[in-house]
């Protein structure tokens, strides 16, 4: 096991150990937390200088997810797997194909921030760096105290993940048109029709259910057969 | 819970906190034995650097004037301090260092603004930010390492650079030949 996937291992047995869900604590105010984690999921201030936001690889205008093979660490460190679209995140248990023990976005959050295989935003060991950075700029003071009132709006990265796991539930793509038929409402039109039948024949193997996804990996033809470097592209390109 | 946070945060940083602060490129730099030729329309690349400071706000960028097709040695600022003339598609963090610079187009066409570094590129014309119409980097060893397009009409424009993680930027504009 890599040594990001041992300490996230190590992570998601205490979260779940302790039974913590920050995102739903009693007290605390889950639309203020949707507000601060899309405030913090754009700030350069969650990476080691600043040059990366989580939006920075996911990306809202490519659907939460980024136009290149892999994308570099915040020094420039090479990315090893593609950045997977955030679409509808938070129905999906597991999270990560390089990962299968991450199953919530509070313990996912650590990996990109503080992981080390690869180093992608570089802050581990950065937890009371980031905590200053945010505490002070006075708008983040009043977010978090709004979003946690139960600690009086600490900022660590606890309260971090958490926001940011609230932001990312709300990222949601279940009102297509498809999902309206799928439900029962108006039927797809004629085209989409016949490609909804050519997707279940050619696609839906592994992009399967409602989410489009079985959350697997799966080796493509010439790829190896562990989930390594950006092995999710179908064209190689 | 929030103890035990921390002390993971705290066992990570005793193992690997160097490492991250490194910087690295996205090619092997150390491996490079000298540095490689560069395309003949970045030419400039290659000679004498002017050193320069980036502007804070825009009605002083023209005090940072790039001149096509030579290379500045630029010392940016930190990202609160400069006020941009519009929001930057990525605008960094408050520890990121960024600045204004203003440039000059003789002649309508394609330019290239190629940097050492991988920061947020916008050309502001009339106000709008310019679409790119496409992106890339130099050879490997040749210290650039981004390089983005713009067609781009005759005046003075603006170039604004975002979310750089160090003070250190080079960067030039040459027209895409």
């Amino acid at each position: 096991m890599s040594r990001s996937g041992g300490w996230a291992l190590l992570l998601s047995s205490l979260v779940l150990a302790t039974g913590v869900g920050v995102a739903h604590d009693a007290g605390n105010s889950l639309d203020a937390q949707v507000a601060l984690g899309r405030r913090l999921f754009h700030d350069g201030d969650l990476s080691i200088n600043g040059t990366l936001s989580c939006a920075t690889c996911h990306d809202p205008r490519h659907a939460f997810a980024d136009g290149v093979r892999a994308h570099p660490g915040a020094h420039g460190e090479p990315g090893l797997r593609n950045v997977p679209s955030l679409l509808n995140v938070g129905s999906f248990s597991p999270l990560t194909w390089g990962n299968a023990s991450l199953t919530k976005l509070e313990q996912q959050a650590i990996v990109p921030i503080a992981g080390e295989d690869p180093v992608e935003m570089g802050m581990k060991g950065q937890e009371a760096e980031l905590a200053r950075r945010l505490s002070t700029n006075p708008c983040y003071r009043k977010l978090f105290k709004a979003a946690f009132p139960a600690t009086r709006g600490r900022i660590d990265f606890t309260s971090v993940s958490a926001a940011l796991a609230a932001f990312q539930r709300t990222i949601d793509s279940h009102e297509t048109a498809w999902d309206y038929a799928a439900a029962g409402g108006p039927a797809l039109n004629t085209a989409a029709t016949r490609g909804e039948a050519v997707f279940a024949r050619e696609c839906a193997g592994c992009h399967r259910g409602r989410e489009f996804t079985d959350l697997a990996f799966h080796r493509l033809p010439g790829e190896p057969d562990v989930p390594a470097r950006a092995v999710f592209d179908h064209s190689g390109s | 819970m929030r103890q035990i946070l921390g002390a993971i945060m705290l066992a990570m940083a005793t193992t690997g906190s160097a490492q991250a602060a490194e910087p690295m490129s996205g090619h092997d730099q150390a491996a490079c034995t000298a540095p490689a030729a560069v395309p003949a329309d970045l030419a400039g690349w290659s000679a004498a650097h002017r050193s320069m400071k980036a502007a804070i706000k825009v009605d002083a960028a023209s005090r940072a004037l790039l001149k096509q097709g030579v290379a500045a040695d630029a010392a940016l600022v930190p990202t609160p301090k400069v006020a941009y003339a519009i929001e930057p598609g990525k605008p960094g963090g408050s520890v990121s260092f960024g600045g204004l610079f203003a440039f000059d187009v003789a002649t309508a066409g394609r330019y290239r603004v190629a940097q050492s570094g991988r920061s947020w590129v916008d050309v502001i014309v009339d106000g709008k930010a310019v679409p790119s119409v496409a992106h890339g980097h130099g050879p490997d060893c040749s210290g650039i390492a981004k390089t983005v397009e713009y067609d781009l009409p005759a005046g003075r424009h603006l170039l604004q650079i975002a979310a750089n993680g160090e003070q250190a930027l080079t960067v030039m504009v040459a027209p895409v030949r």
